[in-house]
């Protein structure tokens, strides 16, 4: 299973974690469990570099966090999308799409490209 | 046969948590934020089948050693870090400023007790140097005293940066106090007293710039050892 370069998985972690977190609110372990699960295991972000996306999300005030307690009784910080957030990723949405676009056209122009 | 001491988890982890505080790039509450991880990853791993000691070794070795995981959290908290790099400079001029203050403030005393009294101010110099040095001999010595038997000098930590920012405050309005009663209306009086608002304003906006410092510092909950 081969895994997805450092600088792809940089450049889609924000619209991802928007879109995760535009379902409902998360927490930094589900959010990494349940990105390697939707990506095969192909994304996998460092236990510990995924706090620091995070907080710079929380700071440019695309995502919110609050604390609450867990079913284990600990205490855990949730995340959840702003409303300055969503309209973020609506700008995300339409980049990554014309990105797609662009990439689908080289390639259909020029199949053996691969 | 080895004898092995019974693995305490929570220890473990809260000695986890002291070496991440001691990295001084994170606040208390990332901390806590993976210390959440941590456990997350635990009992994922127990599930697994390892037993608790196993689970913390291999969940600690995931997270990443903490060296890195402080280098990331640095990028995000620069503008606190900051902040905190600040704190021994504005407490090493709070701290001279209060000094001086003190002996500003002592020197006014005596006026003010040598002009209620009656006593003319070069006939105060020799008495005054004379209390002051009896004063100080006495302060000194049993700050030696309290220290070779290990005591706190002060009952009450004094170098946080709120206590400096309060002592500094108080000993500046006693000055300040002291120079109104002693100013007469002459032109040396007056000058002095012009000198003093512009001291005042002065030490006003070094304090109220403390007072963001400390409190954002404390908001934010920044692991800092004084």
């Amino acid at each position: 299973m081969e895994k997805l370069s450092k600088e792809l998985i940089g450049a889609s972690s924000i619209p991802i974690i928007l879109s995760l977190l535009s379902k409902e609110a998360s927490y930094g372990y589900e959010i990494i469990k349940n990105i390697k699960k939707l990506s095969d295991g192909k994304i996998s972000y460092g236990e510990g570099t995924l706090y620091p996306v995070l907080h710079k999300l929380e700071k440019k005030g695309w995502i919110e966090s609050f604390w609450s307690v867990a079913d284990s009784g600990r205490k855990r910080k949730y995340y959840k999308i702003s409303e300055k957030g969503r309209k973020e990723l609506a700008t995300e949405k339409e980049n990554w799409t014309i990105i797609n676009e662009i990439i689908s056209k080289l390639w259909n122009i020029e199949p053996n490209l691969t | 046969m080895e004898h092995r001491t019974k693995f305490d988890l929570d220890q473990n982890v809260a000695q986890w948590k002291a070496r991440l505080s001691k990295s001084q790039k994170m606040t208390s509450e990332n901390i806590e934020e993976l210390s959440d991880h941590l456990y997350s990853e635990i009992e994922e791993l127990q599930e697994l089948g390892l037993d608790e000691e196993e689970a913390f070794l291999v969940a600690r070795k995931r997270i990443g050693s903490i060296d890195c995981i402080a280098a990331e959290f640095r990028k995000v908290n620069n503008k606190l870090l900051f902040a905190k790099e600040l704190m021994p400079y504005i407490k090493g001029i709070l701290i001279l400023l209060a000094f001086s203050l003190l002996v500003d403030l002592v020197g006014k005393l005596f006026l003010i007790i040598g002009l209620k009294a009656g006593i003319a101010i070069h006939e105060l110099n020799m008495t005054v140097f004379l209390v002051l040095l009896v004063f100080l001999t006495s302060f000194c010595y049993s700050l030696y005293h309290k220290f070779r038997n290990h005591k706190a000098i002060f009952p009450v930590k004094i170098t946080t940066l709120t206590m400096v920012i309060l002592i500094t405050g108080v000993l500046h309005a006693l000055s300040s106090n002291a120079l109104f009663q002693i100013a007469k209306p002459t032109e040396l009086g007056i000058a002095l007293t012009t000198l003093q608002i512009f001291k005042v304003s002065f030490v006003l906006l070094l304090l109220a710039f403390s007072c963001i410092v400390a409190i954002y510092t404390k908001k934010k909950g920044l692991e800092i050892a004084d």
